[in-house]
């Protein structure tokens, strides 16, 4: 009987409950909308990794042995390791695509998984094994051609199976601001297929291999000895003389000479191997430049922070609406068994245990929160969650991703439902405890006891809605507190996500006039000689810029924990390619300093002035600067210094890029040049990326914008029920509905505004905590202008209004004599 | 000799603390037997619904001793007082306390959820007469009605005791003899022990024992000899 009627009165008071539902729908649908894209993408990676045999670390030399090889093989821990050399050229069919090209004799870390063709074998010296994502967007199959070039040497082999590789979950061109699969790939070839004599001819050709160094190394000590027998004497070696030795060699006698630069190592069963460094570089005799974890991998750590940042907002926004879910029932609820205190009286009278009676009201909580978690659960995933995967596997490409569910589904609904119903008790406990004897008694009116608001020195000039309205909040606080609260927090979810939408504009901004104050850009090859390139510079009137991984760190040779992987990006100074301060404002770097991005230099604890030491990751050497400004990127972390600086560290310049306003570029034939991109283009590719920033935005506008009106609703609605009496009685003597109407608009616009003033503050840090959640490596300038919160605000207020106009027919059918009877 | 049910002995009852504390019952002690028709008579503040609500385990007295069926109420905690007015205890009150969101038959049938031996709920609505009204909600029927839905309530659970407080007080005199007699008759027939709270003296002449209250105080309890026929009552 007890469930019949709580099914009677969720019907007649379907106003407050439904807003309830509404707001368990939203708080567990954000939940299982932003953790479908994790949960399924983790499952998903954990496949792909595993199949892949994914490496548990990355050690990176300028040249690694089959002995080193061998060493680190014998460590107990290590299930596998492998030697391999990338390379990044370029795709000469695709425009010149950038092309991360994998040169390995063995095929057992970080394995490229089959999309169709063959596997990978490393003993095929004709084929090559591209990646899909490239392949699909030029329409390269399997049996096709493809010619690829690195240090000036072009070879084409036969696509023999198209690949994904875990390494590369998220790619971007260096000369991209985001994905565009048409400008980045990778590919996989058997070592010995590299054309080594071709590529050592043009080395030695294009003044790429330094003499003095070669005479010096111990490799070309080992090589002149061999030689010796044939009156070899490296003393008078010069150009002319290694190319015509160089000539006469075979590909198999200079191919020990091609060194491998990466070696890959997995744990055993895949476990982390970052905390046995020490060991490893035992093992390797400290000669290394770099040992580095998948976190360091941006192809694998831009996705396990993107999938992060959207665990994290499940958490925040789910946090955010359940929170005024429990203001609603403990608002609601309280009114309820307030309302039906003699029916508790008379359900204790009759014998029903306070148990059973509580059991009953919390029924009520149970009811709704557990239909509204299960739709939301439901909505969440299959809308929302399949929605956001379908959008984020545009540009992170992991087989298999699909919107998954866990454990924690259940286990947060159930928490969420337990939240609920426990607000319910806490809600009902009051009533409940009060002696059975006095339930069976009315409540005595809510004393009229005077309120703080009177102590207002212009309290008597208040007119008569204010000074009712006024003491009506003091009398029932907690309604007042849930209007204001839902109000803030709506006001906090539309300042800051709409504030998205301009802050995405000013990141274009930001990124292509402020920092890029260029019109084009022009990726150079990597067999082109520096003073060809440096007489195009001239030419158009341009800036060279260099990219190139780093480990950045506090103090010399420091070991992993200590140091982080980075972005070098060195510059000429030219005004072309700027730095900004971390006000976003374009600024100077003072000569013989280097700038630090902010979010970095928080992290490692370093401001201007303070020293840092880096190396360029494929090299040992560490080298030491002066921090001279903290600079601010959105989406580069790391250091940027001038040429002439990275020059007087001893370091080789090896521009990739050539950015300038002189649109001659465009049709200017150099063989140093393999693309052009009108910065425009660029910006359109971006903006299209940014689409998917787009649709959360509006997707939150739309959930904020429905927990305004639940919360508006629920607050008028209970001001209604809560003042039924006394409306009438102001109808009896006289007011009018719109005056009584009135009474409650005001109310409800006034807690709003107090809502919009108190969220207002938190909308910028929402927004930057929304931002920057997704890895360190981004620094949005989050801002929320002054339009955002005026737009914000209106909204509110509009919304309130809007509520308010609902209880017009209410007041207006008001049964006066009914009311007044004060019958339940 | 007719079997003591229940006992009052120097029951006081005090509501509020310090200055305003205030004394709802003095003193009190009386004894009824199982079976008796009693009114327990008095104005406006007598204390009369105080003993009602003790006598019905809703309340607990400040001083002196409570027995009912042979059990001290005072040392029972919520839970068996619960249990205790469930099995023992039938309340009608003056504005009916029907559930609104529940028809008469449903409100009649809730104390299959309290208790599981109670009887059968049309059967109650029959005894009461309102059959007919069985799917109507408190808000379709008359005062008169309601408070027969309220008896069959009472009389659903079975208990020995039926308490009526100001049973009548809402209703005319035609449709308050009527619920009177529905009660006499379940005392006359079923031996239940009914104890009447009211302010309406016409209403003692019928009762078997009348205890007269004043200011929280006993003034004088009356035995009829021959009580009148509830039909004869007026007021």
């Amino acid at each position: 009987m007890l469930f019949k009627k709580t099914l009677r009165e969720l019907k007649q008071n379907f106003g407050q409950f439904f807003s309830l539902f509404i707001l368990i729908v939203l708080a567990t649908s954000l939940y299982a909308g932003f953790m479908a894209d994790p949960i399924g993408g983790n499952a998903a990676r954990n496949k792909f990794h595993n199949a892949s045999a994914l490496a548990s670390v990355w050690i990176y030399s300028e040249n690694f042995k089959q002995s080193d090889l061998e060493q680190v093989q014998k460590l107990s821990y290590v299930e596998k390791a492998q030697l391999r050399t990338q390379v990044t050229g370029s795709a000469v069919n695709q425009n010149g695509a950038e092309l991360d090209l994998y040169l390995q004799r063995d095929n057992l870390v970080n394995k490229p998984l089959t999309v169709s063709g063959e596997d990978f074998n490393p003993k095929d010296t004709k084929g090559i094994w591209v990646n899909k994502n490239f392949a699909d967007a030029w329409g390269l199959n399997v049996g096709d051609e493809f010619t690829a070039e690195y240090g000036g040497v072009t070879f084409t082999k036969t696509i023999k199976g198209i690949v994904l590789s875990p390494e590369y979950e998220y790619m971007c061109a260096s000369t991209d601001a985001d994905t565009n699969f048409k400008n980045i790939c990778y590919a996989y070839m058997d070592f010995d297929a590299f054309p080594i004599k071709e590529y050592f001819i043009k080395q030695i050709e294009n003044d790429k291999l330094d003499i003095e160094e070669l005479k010096n190394s111990k490799e070309f000590s080992d090589f002149s000895k061999k030689l010796s027998p044939f009156g070899f004497s490296p003393d008078n070696l010069d150009k002319e003389k290694l190319l015509s030795i160089v000539k006469r060699l075979s590909n198999k006698v200079l191919m020990p000479y091609m060194p491998y630069t990466q070696m890959v190592v997995r744990g055993s069963g895949g476990q982390e191997l970052l905390s046995k460094e020490k060991e490893i570089s035992g093992a390797l005799g400290g000669d290394y430049a770099a040992m580095v974890d998948a976190s360091s991998i941006v192809g694998i750590y831009r996705l396990t922070a993107e999938l992060e940042q959207h665990a994290s907002f499940s958490y925040v926004f789910m946090a955010i609406f359940l929170s005024v879910a429990i203001l609603v029932i403990a608002t609601g609820m309280s009114r309820m068994v307030e309302r039906q205190r003699m029916q508790i009286g008379t359900m204790n009278a009759m014998g029903m245990s306070r148990g059973k009676i509580t059991m009953h009201y919390m029924g009520f909580s149970f009811l709704v929160s557990a239909l509204g978690a299960l739709a939301g659960m439901l909505l969440g995933y299959f809308l929302l969650g399949k929605y956001i995967v379908s959008m984020f596997s545009k540009w992170y490409v992991v087989p298999g991703w699909q919107a998954g569910a866990d454990w924690s589904f259940p286990a947060v609904a159930l928490g969420v439902i337990g939240v609920c119903v426990f607000s319910a008790f806490l809600s009902c406990r009051k009533v409940l405890k009060i002696a059975p004897s006095d339930t069976l008694r009315p409540a005595a009116p809510k004393s009229g006891k005077r309120t703080l608001f009177e102590k207002l020195p212009f309290w008597k000039k208040l007119s008569f809605s204010a000074q009712y309205n006024l003491r009506d909040i003091s009398r029932y606080k907690m309604r007042a507190v849930m209007a204001v609260f839902g109000t803030a927090m709506g006001m906090v979810l539309l300042a800051g996500t709409m504030s998205a939408l301009t802050m995405i504009h000013d990141v274009y901004d930001w990124t292509f006039e402020k920092i890029q104050n260029f019109h084009y850009e022009a990726m150079l090859t990597e067999d082109a000689k520096l003073s060809d390139i440096e007489v195009l510079c001239e030419k158009l009137d341009g800036e060279l810029v260099m990219r190139t991984g780093i480990e950045v760190a506090k103090s010399e040779r420091a070991v992993s924990g200590e140091k982080s992987t980075q972005t070098l990006t060195v510059t000429e100074d030219k005004g072309l390619f700027r730095i900004t301060d971390t006000k976003a404002n374009v600024t100077e770097l003072p000569e013989g300093t280097v700038a630090l991005t902010r979010r970095l230099a928080e992290s490692m604890g370093i401001s201007a002035g303070d020293t840092i030491y880096w190396h360029i990751y494929e090299e040992n050497t560490w080298h030491q600067s002066t921090v001279g400004v903290i600079n601010r990127s959105p989406e580069t972390s790391g250091i940027t210094m001038t040429r002439a600086d990275f020059e007087k560290a001893g370091c080789k310049f090896a521009p990739s890029l050539l950015a300038t306003n002189d649109s001659d570029i465009e049709t200017i034939n150099s063989s140093a040049v393999s693309t052009v991109y009108d910065v425009e283009e660029l910006r359109a590719i971006y903006e299209e990326n940014m689409q998917i920033i787009w649709v959360l935005v509006v997707t939150m506008v739309l959930f904020a914008f429905a927990m305004i009106i639940a919360v508006l609703y629920n607050t008028g609605n209970l001001s209604f029920h809560e003042r039924i009496k006394e409306f009438a009685t102001l109808k009896v003597l006289g007011f009018s509905s719109a005056k009584i109407r009135s009474l409650i608009t005001r109310q409800n616009l006034g807690l709003s505004l107090i809502g919009i003033i108190l969220g207002a503050p938190f909308a910028k840090p929402m927004l930057e905590a929304m931002m920057n959640s997704n890895g360190d490596n981004f620094d949005y300038y989050a801002t929320v202008k002054p339009l955002g919160y005026i737009a914000a605000a209106i909204i509110v207020m509009a919304v309130s209004m809007a509520v308010s106009l609902m209880f017009t027919k209410k007041i207006r059918k008001l049964d006066m004599v009914e009311s007044l009877k004060g019958a339940e | 000799m007719a079997k003591e049910m229940i006992s009052f002995k120097n029951v006081t009852k005090v509501f509020g603390k310090g200055e305003a504390q205030q004394k709802a019952v003095d003193d009190i002690s009386f004894t009824i037997d199982e079976g008796e028709f009693v009114v327990i008579l008095g104005q406006s503040g007598a204390g009369k619904s105080t003993v009602l609500n003790m006598l019905g385990g809703l309340d607990h007295q400040t001083s002196g001793e409570i027995i009912v069926k042979g059990k001290k109420l005072l040392y029972m905690d919520d839970k068996d007082l619960a249990a205790f007015r469930a099995r023992n205890i039938g309340f009608i009150f003056q504005f009916y306390n029907l559930l609104p969101s529940l028809t008469a038959y449903e409100n009649v049938a809730l104390s299959k959820s309290i208790l599981k031996g109670s009887l059968d709920a049309m059967e109650m609505l029959q005894r009461v007469g309102l059959e007919a009204y069985a799917d109507k909600f408190p808000s379709q029927m008359s005062g008169g009605e309601q408070q027969r839905v309220s008896i069959a309530r009472a009389l659903a659970k079975n208990a020995p005791i039926i308490l009526g407080d100001e049973p009548t007080g809402a209703l005319d005199s035609e449709t308050g003899v009527a619920v009177l007699e529905l009660l006499s008759k379940l005392n006359r027939e079923n031996g239940n022990t009914v104890i009447i709270v009211t302010h309406n003296a016409d209403i003692a002449r019928c009762a078997d024992k009348v205890i007269r209250m004043k200011n929280g105080k006993i003034k004088e309890i009356t035995c009829n000899e021959n009580p009148v026929a509830v039909s004869e009552v007026q007021w």
